[in-house]
């Protein structure tokens, strides 16, 4: 085996062991902090109002140590044809909310109006279950209009019995925005936004981000098959932090989180540790 | 003691047209509807002035025209006039909690068509051709005493067709001030819609029909017969206010028993004797007994009763929707409080609002668990209620549940309150469903199935009301876990079915491809697979090239196949003549090779070629259809 391959294997495996031991823990292993900030080695759990991407860089890079309960969270694709990547993202980033979502809110909205579900398809429970997100949680409104998609998020952000709602909208007005905004802030449900490429930025959102395609690494096993799921994450908005900041992660099928791309973990983003093992 | 009340309306269709279309219908006129029968057009219906110059329906419209040449005419309706029918008895639901439409074998009285005039040979048919009666009691037809040479009847279905409404109003009589106030206040309202009434009242619907059709003052006093009293009552009317075909009617008069009375005065063991037929007998005695009350008779109601119902009368009509929604609070507190004295929740609720024009709005709403929050059912009903024309304003409104549940009552913790036990997620479903529909909000239930699209079933909400047991047992872990030659896990574990994922802290495996090893499923799929272009290197092998919503993408990374064998044991869809049902169709008759693929991009699909290359090449070659998005 490649060196690659095999410190991939054997971290895949730690984390699956990690995660079987205590299931609300993720292991961080990307062991950087972020510049000019100091995290304790210990701070594996999130904070009870914040749920995380399970990346460590990602998590503490954000102001809140993870993204905020009571928020609306906007996700766009870099460019039409990232819309898959997109919902996948913002359904994977939900299945992390339920799994650590206490027991009396054990259920997820989805909303899309007909011609989303036509354009980029419907939720499919065998593939949920992949991602860890039980189907059987999911309530799904097939909605006509946009109007009817943002009506039936409000409803379920103000329901206050949801772990979150996840919906997509073609077109999204200021007012529109701003009432689904201060419904999560007032309940404390999340709200993830898929909205289109090109429209405007929504400046209520709690933080915005973009997401693309990658190509994935090639497997551990054999290079002809694809190996995880790998998108160019950009924060592209947040509030606290500036801007811009872009990581390339992957999905792991085994430990139901993300990590940076192994390649990036490495060498890219390393320089400190680099530079600190070097001298 | 059941009280019934019939509504018998001689006149409907002459005057429903007239409702309908006032100035298309002459009214001083003569008017007759007609309807062609055997061949020629016969009349069915003729208002004031066409009786009054001595026609009858019945009467063919050449004879009608020789005696009154101004004779207008319009063509008969029936089905207008049923659907109208319909309508006015949901209307009628106000008096009572079951209605029915009534359904009279000819039109009454028999005599007022010519076809149904007794024989010419009484005493023929009386004693009666024996080669002819044994016919007649073999093949279970009424012995009817026709001359042979008659031709056989057609059954006008304007003639045929319900004119009169069946109610039952035990125990709401009182609401009216008593059974007379009922009738003078059905008959008034009635009568201001510019119908002709002929109501009957009495402790069978047999007898209430009778009473409607039979006697002949318009006093309400005489059309209501006194619990207990329908033998003396009944007695002098007619033996065809008993709902017996015209056949038997000439029978009976043949025999010379002409008023119930008779009939009642003969024992019903030589009743028997007397009739040439058993079915005769059977069907005298039954309607006898029905009348009497001593046989029952179950009616469909056109509604279904509903066991609570709170109800509110307005003396001046609501015009306003604050009015409405006034009234609402108070039928849906009332609502609440009765189900809470009867520890029931209900599943569904219907709000009626009666119209004083005589129409009726109802509103349907489902709850996805039982519930009496009046507060809930107030937020469910206000969401529709709003879009309601009121007309000419409301006078009634009720409130049903349809259909309840035993509901205990709970002792509200403190722990409830900051919980989902408090049913947020039901209440929101409930929200959702009566705003948006409910086959629009739905739930992911998995179906034992390796065909991808069928082993997802999309169920409505509001039917499930939270993920419980399985109900079809899971068709376990499937083709996946055998694959990777593991023991075939029997866990109950919910997830367990969606192909083998748990959904609660366990990782499936240690190692990532495992899950491209078992067959992916990806997170989305699409309503249906849409062809794409593909070029591959080897016609079995997977994409190279895959050209999807006119996009070129070149694949780089391939997994599969994963082969799914049409399921065999289902009956096979033949293939339809026009374009895309053809493929939906026969898409289930053909072997699937299942590919997870990633261009060059990074993006994944689910793409499969459908026909194997030299063994399901018999109506197309195989195609290829992207069915699934990963990323």
């Amino acid at each position: 085996l490649p060196r690659q391959a095999l410190i991939d294997t054997l971290r895949t495996r730690i984390e699956a062991i990690v995660s079987r031991a205590d299931p609300g823990r993720s292991l961080a292993f990307a062991p950087t902090p972020p510049a000019g900030e100091r995290v304790s080695a210990c701070s594996f759990s999130p904070a009870p109002d914040v749920w995380t991407f399970g990346c460590f860089a990602i998590d503490h890079f954000l102001p809140w140590q993870g993204l905020p309960l009571a928020g609306l969270h906007e996700v766009k694709p870099a460019t039409p044809a990232d819309a898959p990547a997109a919902q996948g993202l913002a359904m994977a980033l939900m299945a992390r909310r339920l799994r650590n979502a206490p027991g009396n809110m054990q259920t997820l909205l989805w909303a899309a109006t007909w011609r989303d579900i036509g354009e980029g398809g419907r939720p499919y429970g065998p593939g949920l279950a992949a991602l860890g997100l039980d189907p059987a949680r999911l309530i799904l409104v097939e909605a006509r209009r946009d109007s009817e998609v943002l009506w039936a998020l409000e409803e379920g952000l103000r329901a206050g019995a949801l772990a979150g709602v996840l919906g997509g909208v073609a077109k999204l007005g200021l007012t529109a925005g701003r009432r689904l905004a201060l419904a999560a802030a007032a309940h404390g449900t999340p709200c993830l936004l898929l909205t289109p490429a090109a429209g405007p930025a929504m400046p209520v959102a709690m933080s915005r981000w973009r997401v693309g395609a990658r190509p994935g690494a090639p497997h551990a096993l054999e290079a002809g098959l694809p190996a995880c799921l790998r998108f160019q994450l950009t924060l592209e908005r947040c509030r606290g932090r500036e801007a811009g900041r872009s990581w390339i992660v992957e999905w792991s099928d085994a430990s139901f989180r993300f990590r940076l791309a192994a390649a990036v973990a490495d060498r890219a983003s390393l320089p400190r540790l680099a530079r600190r093992r070097a001298g | 003691m059941r009280r019934f009340v019939s509504v018998w309306l001689p006149q409907w269709p002459i005057e429903r047209l007239c409702r309908a279309s006032p100035g298309a219908v002459p009214a001083e006129a003569p008017l007759a509807l007609v309807e062609s029968l055997d061949g020629r057009l016969t009349l069915t219906a003729l208002n004031r002035a066409a009786r009054r110059e001595g026609l009858g329906p019945g009467l063919a419209l050449a004879d009608a025209r020789a005696a009154v040449p101004a004779l207008a005419t319009l063509p008969a309706e029936p089905a207008a006039d049923l659907v109208a029918l319909r309508r006015l008895a949901l209307w009628m639901s106000r008096y009572g909690v079951r209605i029915a439409l009534e359904h009279f074998p000819t039109r009454w009285p028999p005599g007022s068509s010519k076809k149904m005039r007794p024989g010419k040979n009484p005493e023929r048919s009386a004693s009666g051709d024996p080669r002819r009666r044994q016919a007649g009691a073999r093949s279970g037809e009424v012995d009817t005493g026709a001359p042979k040479d008659r031709a056989p009847r057609q059954i006008s279905a304007a003639i045929d067709a319900p004119d009169g409404i069946g109610i039952e109003i035990t125990g709401v009589a009182h609401l009216f001030g008593g059974e007379k106030g009922l009738l003078a206040d059905l008959v008034h309202r009635l009568a201001g819609f510019g119908l002709t009434v002929r109501p009957g009242l009495a402790d069978t619907p047999g007898a209430a029909f009778a009473v409607a059709r039979a006697v002949q003052s318009r006093r309400l006093a005489d059309r209501i017969v006194p619990p207990g009293e329908t033998a003396v009552h009944l007695a002098p009317l007619p033996v065809a206010a008993l709902r017996l075909t015209p056949e038997t009617q000439t029978l009976l008069h043949r025999l010379g028993l002409k008023t119930i009375g008779n009939l009642t005065g003969v024992p019903r063991a030589s009743l028997e004797r007397r009739f040439n037929s058993r079915d005769v007998t059977a069907a005298v005695l039954t309607r006898l007994d029905q009348a009497f009350g001593l046989a029952g008779e179950p009616t469909k109601s056109l509604v279904p009763p509903a066991r609570y119902i709170a109800r509110l009368t307005f003396a001046e009509p609501l015009v306003s929707s604050e009015g409405v929604m006034a009234a609402l609070g108070t039928l849906t507190e009332r609502l609440a409080g009765d189900l809470a004295e009867a520890q029931a929740g209900a599943r569904r609720l219907a709000l009626a609002l009666y119209r004083s024009d005589g129409s009726l709005v109802r509103l349907p709403v489902g709850l996805s668990r039982p519930s009496r929050e009046a507060a809930h059912f107030r937020r469910l009903l206000a969401d529709k209620l709003l879009s309601v024309d009121l007309g000419f304003g409301v006078d009634l409104m009720t409130l049903t549940a349809p259909e309840s549940e035993p509901l205990a009552a709970a002792q509200v913790t403190l722990a409830d309150l900051t919980s989902d036990a408090g049913g947020g997620t039901a209440l929101l479903i409930d929200r959702l469903a009566s705003r948006l529909g409910a086959d629009r909000v739905l739930r992911l239930s998995p179906r034992a199935s390796h065909v991808p699209e069928v082993a997802e079933r999309l169920v409505p909400a509001l039917a499930e009301a939270a993920p419980g047991p399985l109900d079809p047992p899971p068709l376990e872990s499937s083709f996946c876990a055998r694959s990777d030659g593991e023991p075939v896990s029997t866990s109950p574990d919910r997830a367990e079915s969606w192909l083998g994922a748990r959904s609660h802290g366990e990782p499936v495996s240690t190692s990532p491809d495992r899950a491209l090893r078992r067959g992916a499923r990806p997170p989305f799929l699409l309503p249906h697979p849409e062809p794409v272009a593909v070029v591959a290197e080897i016609p079995d092998g997977p994409p190279a090239c895959l050209e999807w919503r006119r996009r070129r993408r070149r694949i780089v990374r391939a997994a599969g196949p994963e082969r799914i064998a049409p399921e065999w044991w289902q009956p096979l869809f033949r293939p339809a003549p026009d374009g895309a049902a053809e493929t939906a169709a026969r898409r289930l008759g053909r072997t699937r090779d299942y590919y997870t693929v990633e261009d060059e991009d990074g993006r994944r699909y689910w793409v499969f070629r459908e026909g194997l290359y030299g063994r399901e090449e018999g109506e197309a070659p195989p195609a290829w259809y992207l069915h699934g998005l990963f990323a």
